[in-house]
Formats: C-alpha cells, structure tokens, sequence
C-alpha cells in the first residue's frame, strides 16, 4: 500500500480517476468560455452572457460525457467478450469440440 | 482493502461492483453540475439589485424549476433501477455457500459436492504476521474458484448482523430464521475483506469476512485439504 494512494477526494478525485471526466470539463469549461464570450459579442450584455457560459458550460460537458461513456461501455463490452472467448477457447482446447469449431472457421474462411 | 483515510470506492472485484462504479461515475456528474449550478445562482442573487417587495409568483419560472429536476430524477432513477435489478440476477450458480453469523464470528458450509464446514473467527493482534491488516484477517477464510457463479445464502443464529464484502459490491442482512440469498462472481484473483455491518453486541467490529478468490485447481486442492483435515 502506497502512502500517496488515496489522498485526492471529492470533484478532485473524480476528475482525476474517472474516465471521460477530465476532457468534460476541459472541454466543457472551453466551451463554456466560448459560448460565454460569443454572446457577449453578440448582445454586449455582461449579465446575460455569464448566463450563457453558464448553459454552454453544462450542455458541452454532457455533449462530451455521453457519447464517451457510451463508447467506454461499448469497448467494455468488447473486452469483456475477447476475455470470455480466449478463456473458452483455452477450456476447450484439445476437445473434438474445438476441433469441429476450426474446421468449420477454415471452411467460412476458404469460401 | 481501503487503503487509510480512503474516502472513494475500493477496485471492483465483481462485474456488478463495476456497474455500480460506473453508475457512480454518472451520478457524480450530475451532482457536481447541479452543484455548480447552486453556486452560480448564489453568486447572481448576491449580486442582483433587482427589488420587488411584491413578487409573488413566476409561472414559467416555477414550470422550469419543476420539469428540469423531474428530468433529472429520471436521468438518474432509470440506471439506479437496472443496477438494482442487475444484483438480484442469479445466473445458474455453480456452487452454494452458507454463511452463518454467530456471536461473534461466522460459519460457513458448502455442502453443495462435499460436507466442508468451518468457523471464521478474527485473528488476535497477537497472531498477526507481519503485513497482516489488524481487525481484518481470520484464520479459516471463504475460498471461492475465480469466474464462478456463486450463491451466498446468509443467515444468522443468534442477532441479526451483516455479510459485507465491499469490493465484490456485497452486503446482506443475516437474520435469523431467514435465508437471504446473494449472487456472487469474483471476476479476478485475490483477497477480499469485509466486516459484520449490522450491530450486534460488543465484538461486531471484530467479526471480518475474508474471500479468497483463487483458480479452480487451487479451489479443488483447498477443498481435499479441508476434507482431510475433517
């Protein structure tokens, strides 16, 4: 056990240890400025456009969080299957089973 | 197990205590918008010189602040409600285990092939080795094969305590006269610790479980073992 394990908590933790996190909210707090500042431009109204930091903020951290997260539990997925099939494949390898199982991945293979 | 001062969750040992993290990920998230959200609302109030003394409604307003958190609600309840569903799903177990709370320690017995059947009594500090963790070991832990679905049927015989094994994502009340059923996969190799979480007399903190997750061939040469030490 590491003396420095553990010693960040709360959005600091989060941040740093959940993936996905961390380009959220770079990418949120850009967005953020961003939007923020373009309405400035456009209404020259100070007030106004922290609001709209505010909601480009929020609505650019979900627009990256979602889509990642959903790839992540996709690519979960995925290696969750690889790891399933290479412990199959090691059980039953040896058996007439897995013999019947490549002949047949040849024969897809050939045609 | 929680290394000192850890505040977050423990490693995920078991594919459910890895959907709860994530669903802890998501609900993190949600907590920290709503909360920067508070405070940038605190900071515009402070900073408002609009006055009216007789404000009394905002319809619009009260519409937005009611349908914006019933979104939320939600956004949150439906993968809380799948999550919880999830830890109730037994896929065919191919082993069963019972665990017993006792006054103070626990029993357990697989029966399922064998009758193998043991106490899991605390170690003393005084028997402790060295880089042994102090209140957790035992001397007779639960071995379980690795990628193997488990059923833990847990009761009591005498209190009600609590079978908690926090990285397998595990917690049951033991009641007595009452079987409560948990399902159980240790999706990797190790030890993992948990302690008795319903109070039950003086020693409820000194009653641990430890698991022990090890390959099938370990597993069949624990239960030989054990057999033969009966």
């Amino acid at each position: 056990m590491s003396d420095d394990a553990e010693k960040s908590w709360g959005p600091k933790h989060f941040i740093q240890n959940t993936p996905c996190a961390r380009n959220s909210f770079l990418y949120g707090m850009g967005g953020g400025a961003v939007g923020g500042f373009a309405y400035f431009l456009w209404t020259s109204n100070p007030r106004r456009s922290y609001h709209a930091l505010v909601v480009s903020f929020t609505a650019t951290v979900l627009l990256y969080w979602v889509p990642c997260r959903y790839q992540y539990a996709q690519k979960r997925l995925k290696s969750r299957m690889i790891n399933q099939g290479l412990k199959t494949h090691i059980v039953m390898q040896g058996t007439p089973e897995a013999e019947l199982l490549a002949s047949a991945q040849e024969q897809g293979t050939k045609s | 197990m929680a290394t000192p001062a850890q505040l977050g969750l423990m490693d995920a040992a078991s594919p459910v205590m890895e959907e709860m993290i994530y669903f802890h990920d998501h609900v993190m998230l949600v907590l920290i918008l709503i909360t920067c959200l508070i405070f940038y609302s605190m900071l515009v109030l402070i900073s408002s010189k609009y006055i009216y003394r007789f404000l009394t409604d905002g319809h619009v307003i009260e519409t937005v602040w009611t349908v914006i958190p019933a979104i939320i609600l939600v956004v949150v309840a439906l993968p809380s409600l799948k999550l919880l569903y999830l830890t109730d799903e037994l896929d065919s177990p191919q082993l069963t285990i019972k665990g017993v709370g006792h006054q103070w320690y626990w029993s357990y017995e697989y029966t399922d092939y064998y009758d193998i059947e043991f106490d899991s009594y605390m170690l003393p500090l005084g028997d402790l080795n060295k880089g042994d963790a102090r209140l957790l070991e035992v001397d007779n832990r639960v071995v379980l094969p690795v990628d193997t679905s488990v059923r833990m049927l847990v009761t009591a015989a005498d209190v009600i305590h609590a079978w908690t094994v926090p990285s397998l994502g595990l917690k049951m009340d033991a009641v007595p006269g009452r079987l409560n059923q948990l399902a159980l996969q240790c999706s990797r190799v190790g030890t993992f610790y948990g302690q008795c979480s319903e109070i039950c007399g003086a020693n409820h903190s000194f009653m641990p479980i430890v698991i022990e997750a090890v390959p099938v061939e370990t597993f069949e040469a624990w239960c030989d073992a054990m057999l033969d030490s009966e």
